[in-house]
């Protein structure tokens, strides 16, 4: 899976899981908190994008990432 | 030789607050969020004269009969609320529930994990004895630190929960070798003071999460691949709030290839009746899982004698193991003549300014060189729902020496 695919996937699961996302652009720059996710909202879309891409990962290294870009790149690496 | 609970019960305190009304009093809590992803309905409140010791006691006395106390050889109170460094609680708990001299004792501490160690210890123990008569009480005794206008706030509570281990495992007998557990080092969630309780919410939940996973691919290396549904009628998870167990129970069905609708079917049918109390009495700390198992047998009606259930218990720091057992002969029948479900409808409900009052008076007691039982909101609470109900109370602290009497 290309980086903007699975960078789709993750816009894809936020607007599944934080409400009235629907028509919102999603900037990756910014943090899902950003958007409203809650905590349990953040571990929800984490959790599922992780299922989708059959990969599992220390989570709590991701309570290190800024933003939903560094969300992808460590997605992105740990895919490949 | 078959070991497991043979008692269980909890103490859950006399006064609640309802969390609509706490929400209602509280611009920054979302009424949608608190009720459908952190899932509290109540929370127990603890006035300045309940403490760790109360509560252990209240728990332990009310499943104590004379003859256990002669066969009651390991008493352990797991807590993260102790109320004195070096003095253990389980010392006050001994004198106070009347159990003999020849008695080991102790104290430990492993925030929210503690107790499931210390049960696993003291099964340990009894698979070593040459009497069979023995028996090990076994208690989780914690409440919640003042969260006044914090995020976390819904989530507070507390509460006792009293395990007797035997050779009679009444209510669940389990394989001590039938348990997989795993550990990294992580602050997470800590009591840095013995007035300050830190939440780094992100985090914890990540490290529920990766527990989860290293403490059941460890269970399944020790006795062989399982199929997670088949295998056990109900699922009990530690629950730091009622809502994640569903998490938890997601994260273990993802294997599946379940629908989201589907996932949360299966959480309906072999979940959510383990967390009716806990949605009632909030946090129970290290005592969670077993005031889970207890919330199953009251409420399950699809569950019966020598049913499998799995049970995760996670301590923030942390720890997390999960293991297996059976139900016990007279579980259901003896859970359910405790008759619970009243003893938490009775609990006397506070006004939020009476309960944001309570928390004050409480958090200025903690560490208190002199305390007096004295003021007229405590009075009042007291006289509304102690008075004559024969519950330990703290009646006085003196140069630091706690003292206590019946209510």
């Amino acid at each position: 899976m290309t980086r903007d695919e699975i960078l789709d996937l993750v816009i894809n699961n936020m607007k599944l899981n934080v409400d009235d996302l629907e028509d919102t652009e999603i900037d990756p720059t910014k943090a899902m908190a950003d958007y409203g996710a809650s905590s349990l909202d953040i571990v929800e879309i984490v959790n599922t994008t992780l299922r989708k891409l059959k990969v599992k990962l220390p989570r709590t290294e991701l309570a290190q990432l800024k933003n939903i870009n560094d969300l992808v790149d460590l997605l992105v690496n740990t895919a490949s | 030789m078959t070991i497991g609970i043979e008692k269980l019960t909890v103490y859950a305190g006399r006064l609640r607050l309802d969390i609509p009304d706490l929400v209602a009093a509280r611009d920054a809590l979302d009424a949608a969020y608190v009720q459908t992803q952190l899932m509290c309905e109540q929370r127990s409140v603890y006035p300045p004269f309940e403490d760790a010791v109360t509560l252990a006691v209240n728990a332990a006395k009310a499943i104590l009969t004379p003859e256990d106390l002669e066969s009651i050889a390991l008493l352990i109170v797991g807590t993260e609320s102790a109320v004195d460094c070096g003095k253990p609680v389980s010392t006050w708990v001994h004198r106070l529930c009347g159990l003999k001299a020849n008695c080991r004792n102790f104290e430990v501490k492993h925030a929210c994990y503690g107790t499931t160690g210390a049960l696993k210890m003291a099964s340990a123990w009894l698979a070593t004895q040459n009497d069979p008569t023995k028996k090990a009480l076994i208690i989780n005794s914690d409440l919640s630190r003042k969260f006044l206008n914090t995020p976390y706030e819904p989530t507070g509570g507390g509460c006792a929960v009293a395990m007797l281990v035997s050779q009679t495992p009444e209510i669940l007998e389990f394989d001590l070798n039938r348990v997989g557990y795993w550990t990294s080092e992580i602050s997470d969630t800590f009591r840095p003071t013995s007035k300050t309780e830190i939440f780094n919410g992100q985090i914890s939940l990540y490290s529920y999460l990766d527990a989860l996973d290293g403490a059941y691919q460890h269970y399944e290396k020790t006795i062989g691949s399982v199929d997670y549904d088949a295998a056990f009628k109900k699922h009990i998870y530690h629950a730091p709030f009622p809502g994640m167990p569903l998490q938890a129970h997601r994260n273990q069905l993802s294997g599946l290839g379940l629908s989201k609708k589907a996932a949360i079917a299966n959480f309906e049918q072999k979940v959510s009746d383990s967390l009716v109390f806990a949605k009632r009495i909030g946090m129970a700390y290290g005592g969670s899982t077993f005031l889970n198992l207890l919330s199953l047998l009251n409420t399950a009606e699809d569950l019966q004698a020598g049913d499998e259930i799995s049970i995760f218990a996670y301590g923030s720091g942390c720890q997390g193991e999960f293991y297996s057992g059976t139900i016990g002969e007279n579980a259901i029948a003896q859970v359910r003549s405790l008759n619970l479900e009243n003893t938490l409808a009775a609990r006397h409900l506070l006004t939020v300014e009476d309960y944001e009052n309570l928390e004050l008076l409480r958090e200025q007691s903690i560490d208190a060189q002199t305390w007096q039982r004295e003021h007229p909101l405590i009075d009042k609470v007291y006289a509304a729902a102690y008075d004559g109900q024969e519950l330990l109370v703290l009646e006085s602290v003196q140069d630091y020496q706690r003292s206590y009497q019946w209510s």
